[in-house]
């Protein structure tokens, strides 16, 4: 199975690919979607969180693959980039979002070459475009996430996530493999069932306020965000009681350590937010706080399709690709995992 | 236009650099610091000084020449487009546009101790005889210090009604700024802010091309002066519609 067929088979229009680090292969898969996607006649929509594409790897100064596209692409990019590209694009529309590097342009590739794709600087402006380009005709669109951004990825924006993982993502392989596991973890955290808690999650979320909700009723909190006032909640949440602590904007370290101190309440609690791209914990706070019995729940997890490897960091350690590969498909079975340095189809565990 | 360094004569290609052997000085390591220029593709290496540079170490500078050469005319950066207001410009350009006083905070995020880069920016005495930003009366500019976690700057963000985020990233060895701005971008749209706010970084080794890479606004490197950070801000604010 190739990685286009993953998204074929369940009709997904929209997808982002994510990497864990610079450097972990993104380019990679996304020129392998295109090419999948030409050979098949999908047409194709593109754009960018952030800035991809270009020649030179901005921090390391090392040759990057270039963007691919194939004639017949959409692409969502800032005006600047457009005299970059060996392929010849024609302007279909402009969209008002002004970026640092111009305005973005919707334009169609008229012949294949390469390109520079910078979108737009919100996630929300990005949404917009997606939505343009699938008016225009784009059976798929896909969005590059830049650097280690994962905020593509977020549900309200793209149907389903494809994650780069690689050497760079990590001093050794275990950091590698926990790191990989983690956010394949995290993307795929439980959704709430209960639909009245989903109606109350939606409100608070959307009110932008913190809401705690118990045997006794719900209560809101005197906060617009848990950032920066994580042993306040905490202090707010009942002792021995259960409860859900709906946090409209993001659950971070400091919040989910406040809990694992005190693991009497910790049990008792079940945090909810918007969706994993909430979320920011490394590995080891995480394990402390699921370890307590510290649970968080998601009004929308993120369709994870499947993990794509790159065995080599551009400096540093490099990995023997077939055993690297082997490692982390067996860690993440049943998903897919592909190393397409090597291959187009899936790695074989 | 073919360019390459000029030193005595045009496109001669001359070029001076220096550097630090892990070995102590004597004429073995003024061979070695020869032969490794040399091995740089360099032409007509000479060493020009030498001199002890603490235990076992020795430092070196070189003169050579070299081959490459880049075509200037292929050559675009973007940069920062507004237009550049004087520190009684900005303060003019706020009472007429935006109605209100501009809030900023600044901070040395992460681990970054490094707040020079900053304070020359925010101190009101200024720096190379232009006020800084808290001495802008249409301006509330917030110096948060140094070593500032993402989620403090968020947080302290929210409660002050921040309109722009000055992050100043000192310490890039290993890459170490690049998922923490990552984070600080990330983090503010999980809380539904980006939007509402001019996210600015700088430091030595930023240019404003990483910064559009990263998701920024704008980003400041070496030489920046206080009124180019605020008119910008106060420029963004007001295509962006902030107000």
């Amino acid at each position: 199975m190739r990685l286009l067929d993953i998204i074929t088979q369940q009709a997904l229009r929209s997808v982002a690919v994510v990497g864990l680090a610079k450097n972990a292969g993104k380019t990679v898969a996304l020129n392998s979607l295109i090419r999948q996607s030409a050979e098949r006649g999908l047409a194709l929509g593109l754009s960018s969180v952030g800035y991809d594409g270009e020649k030179i790897d901005l921090v390391s100064r090392l040759a990057k693959p270039r963007i691919d596209v194939e004639a017949g692409t959409v692409l969502a990019t800032a005006a600047a980039t457009l005299e970059r590209a060996t392929a010849p694009l024609e302007i279909i529309a402009t969209t008002n979002f002004v970026t640092a590097l111009g305005e973005v342009m919707l334009v169609r590739a008229r012949e294949g070459g390469s390109v520079e794709v910078a979108g737009p600087d919100s996630y929300r402006e990005m949404g917009a475009c997606i939505a343009r380009m699938q008016e225009l005709g784009c059976e798929l669109v896909l969005v590059d996430g830049a650097l280690d951004r994962v905020g593509g990825a977020a549900p309200t924006l793209t149907e389903g996530a494809i994650l780069a993982t690689g050497a760079v993502a990590g001093s050794s392989l275990r950091r590698i493999l926990s790191r990989t596991l983690h956010t394949a973890h995290l993307f795929s955290l439980p959704e709430v069932v209960c639909q009245e808690l989903r109606v109350a999650a939606t409100r608070a979320i959307e009110a932008g306020r913190l809401l705690l909700l118990t045997a006794e009723g719900e209560r809101t909190l005197p906060f617009r965000t848990a950032l920066g006032h994580a042993a306040a909640v905490v202090d707010c949440l009942p002792l021995v009681e259960p409860c859900y602590l709906i946090v409209p904007g993001a659950i971070n370290e400091s919040l989910l350590s406040e809990l694992a101190n005190r693991p009497r309440l910790c049990r008792n609690v079940v945090l909810i937010c918007q969706d994993p791209t909430h979320i920011f914990s490394q590995p080891e706070v995480w394990h402390k706080y699921t370890g307590c019995g510290g649970r968080v729940e998601v009004l929308k997890h993120i369709r994870l399709l499947a993990v794509t490897v790159n065995p080599t960091a551009p400096r540093g350690r490099s990995y023997p690709p077939a055993e690297f590969a082997r490692e982390i498909a067996l860690s993440l079975l049943p998903l897919p995992v592909f190393d397409l340095f090597i291959s187009d189809r899936a790695v074989s565990v | 236009m073919e360019i390459r360094p000029y030193g005595d004569t045009l496109h001669d290609g001359a070029v001076q650099m220096s550097f630090t052997l892990p070995v102590p000085m004597s004429p073995e390591a003024k061979e070695a610091a020869k032969q490794l220029v040399h091995r740089m593709g360099f032409q007509s290496v000479g060493v020009v000084h030498m001199a002890d540079a603490g235990e076992n170490f020795s430092f070196f500078v070189v003169y050579a020449k070299t081959d490459a050469m880049v075509d200037f005319s292929t050559i675009s950066v973007p940069q920062v487009s507004a237009v550049q207001l004087s520190f009684y410009g900005v303060n003019d350009y706020i009472r007429r546009e935006i109605g209100r006083k501009v809030v900023v905070l600044g901070a040395c995020t992460g681990t970054d101790a490094h707040t020079v880069g900053l304070d020359a920016i925010m101190n009101m005495k200024g720096y190379a005889g232009e006020y800084g930003l808290e001495r802008y009366p249409e301006m509330v500019a917030h110096n948060l210090g140094s070593q500032v976690p993402n989620e403090t700057l968020i947080s302290r963000a929210i409660e002050l009604g921040a309109d722009a985020l000055l992050v100043s990233q000192v310490v890039t060895q290993k890459d170490v700024h690049i998922p923490n701005l990552t984070e600080l971008v990330e983090l503010v749209e999980a809380e539904g802010l980006r939007d509402r706010l001019v996210l600015i970084c700088g430091g030595p080794r930023l240019s404003h091309e990483l910064a559009i890479e990263l998701g920024y606004d704008a980003g400041f490197g070496s030489g920046t002066l206080p009124p180019h950070v605020a008119s910008f801000i106060v420029q963004e604010m007001v295509r962006r519609g902030i107000k």
